[in-house]
């Protein structure tokens, strides 16, 4: 989602976007979730039908209103970091990070209140295996959501700067990058946990 | 040459071969020895338990004590990487004395795991299992659980690297965003406290085995990328100082 910055992709035609370095943080954490994601599958496999009644249980609603929530809180990152790089756009950028962080709160929100109204009829990560995949492994994507919440103050902080440095690029697209990770992850997620059947 | 670098790059060296110890005196100890890596399962009933104690009590006695001795290298081996966060901060170094505080936190919870363990193992027969069985789980908490000091003091790390004012940096970049990455997924170490069975139970895949190797393999790629920053500052000290040298004037120009 995220592209080049067009001056330095002149000298350097196969660049990645962001730092290089910040790949493997990102592809090291995509790697681990794969693992996760497998472990789930493998666990499902050995009982479809526990599964399947338990899922029915889930909220899809709040789910798909956070995968927009999420949505948007990328486009608005990318936006942001297009803006960031033009210095006609640039005063924006601020806003947008902010509004992004914004999507990730409300994210939080919705989380908080899908887990209390499990938590309210009494289903908890003990209650099945189906449950405990549900609490841990979105508890895992909350939880990196809230430190990618934490990177996108530090791009807003950045992205206030009215001359940014080529190092201060790669860093915000770097944290771009994770944001969208983190959505990526959920866009995975969602489906795993509440629609597959 | 009569005058020397200031840094003492034997000393340096030394302090990263305690980490390599370290990690090789877990695989004899804990591994080898005792047969801990992975954890018995948390779901065996407390007579099960009882019956490894007792069968194995020499070999978990020597692998504890074995285990202390190489454990406090925990200490000398990050202070050799926090010296490079006091260097790659200014004049008010956050990051060194978070580092310092953590990593003297941390430790005392190494030394702890083999001590439990030894202290079980010295008379199982008569220790009554229930007992024991609280025993055991407090030491794989303690293994486990502790983990927030330690992702702590990898964030720290990789926050130094990133506003390092060296040029050229002490670490490469990369090397920061490993600590990020390590620091975030030791967390499901976190989640032992919920479940005995299954991948986040305290022998299972996802809370013991993933941030298991990702915690040594950290250690050694730490290791190996603060021998190379050992190096290159080395060289660039080397430099300042024959800068320095040249720089003055010669004698005979006295």
């Amino acid at each position: 989602m995220t592209t080049l910055v067009e001056t330095e992709s002149l000298s350097t035609p196969k660049r990645v976007p962001g730092e290089p370095g910040a790949w493997i943080f990102i592809l090291g954490d995509m790697c681990v979730f794969a693992v996760f994601f497998s472990v789930y599958l493998v666990q499902r496999a050995h009982d479809p039908e526990l599964f399947a009644r338990s899922q029915e249980q889930l909220n899809r609603n709040l789910g798909a209103l956070n995968t927009i929530f999420l949505l948007m809180s990328s486009l608005l990152v990318v936006l942001a970091v297009r803006a960031v790089r033009q210095d006609a756009h640039r005063h924006l950028a601020p806003y947008l990070f902010v509004g992004a962080i914004v999507c990730g709160v409300c994210f939080v929100v919705v989380k908080a209140f899908e887990y209390h109204e499990k938590i309210a009829a009494g289903i908890t990560p003990e209650t099945n295996s189906f449950f405990m995949y549900y609490f841990v492994l979105t508890g895992v994507h909350l939880f990196h959501l809230v430190f990618g919440m934490g990177v996108l103050s530090v791009l807003w902080r950045l992205a206030k700067h009215e001359n940014p440095s080529g190092l201060h690029l790669a860093f915000i697209e770097g944290g771009a990058c994770f944001w969208h990770m983190v959505d990526l992850l959920w866009i995975v997620l969602f489906p795993l946990l509440f629609l597959v059947r | 040459m009569a005058r020397r670098i200031e840094m003492d790059t034997a000393l340096m060296k030394a302090a990263l071969w305690t980490g390599v110890a370290l990690v090789a005196a877990m695989i004899v100890s804990q591994g080898i020895l005792m047969h801990f890596i992975g954890p018995p399962s948390p779901n065996l009933t407390a007579q099960e338990l009882a019956q490894k104690f007792i069968a194995r009590k020499g070999e978990i006695r020597v692998g504890c004590l074995v285990m202390c001795m190489f454990w406090c290298f925990w200490a000398t081996w990050s202070m050799a990487i926090t010296i490079f966060i006091r260097k790659m901060e200014k004049g008010y170094p956050i990051l060194t004395y978070c580092s310092i505080a953590l990593n003297g936190g941390g430790y005392v919870f190494f030394i702890l795991i083999p001590m439990t363990w030894a202290v079980i193992a010295y008379r199982p027969e008569t220790l009554d299992p229930a007992i024991m069985q609280i025993m055991n789980d407090w030491v794989w908490f303690d293994y486990l659980f502790t983990w927030p000091p330690f992702a702590a003091w990898m964030a720290i790390i990789g926050l130094a690297i990133l506003k390092d004012h060296n040029l050229p940096t002490l670490y490469p970049r990369w090397v920061a965003y490993l600590n990020f990455w390590c620091a975030i997924l030791i967390f499901p170490a976190g989640l032992i406290v919920f479940f005995k069975t299954g991948p986040f139970a305290y022998d299972g895949v996802g809370a013991f085995w993933i941030p298991f190797f990702i915690f040594f393999g950290w250690m050694v790629t730490m290791t190996v990328t603060t021998f190379q920053a050992i190096a290159r500052r080395r060289l660039t000290l080397e430099a300042e100082l024959d800068a320095a040298i040249e720089a003055e004037p010669s004698p005979s120009a006295l």
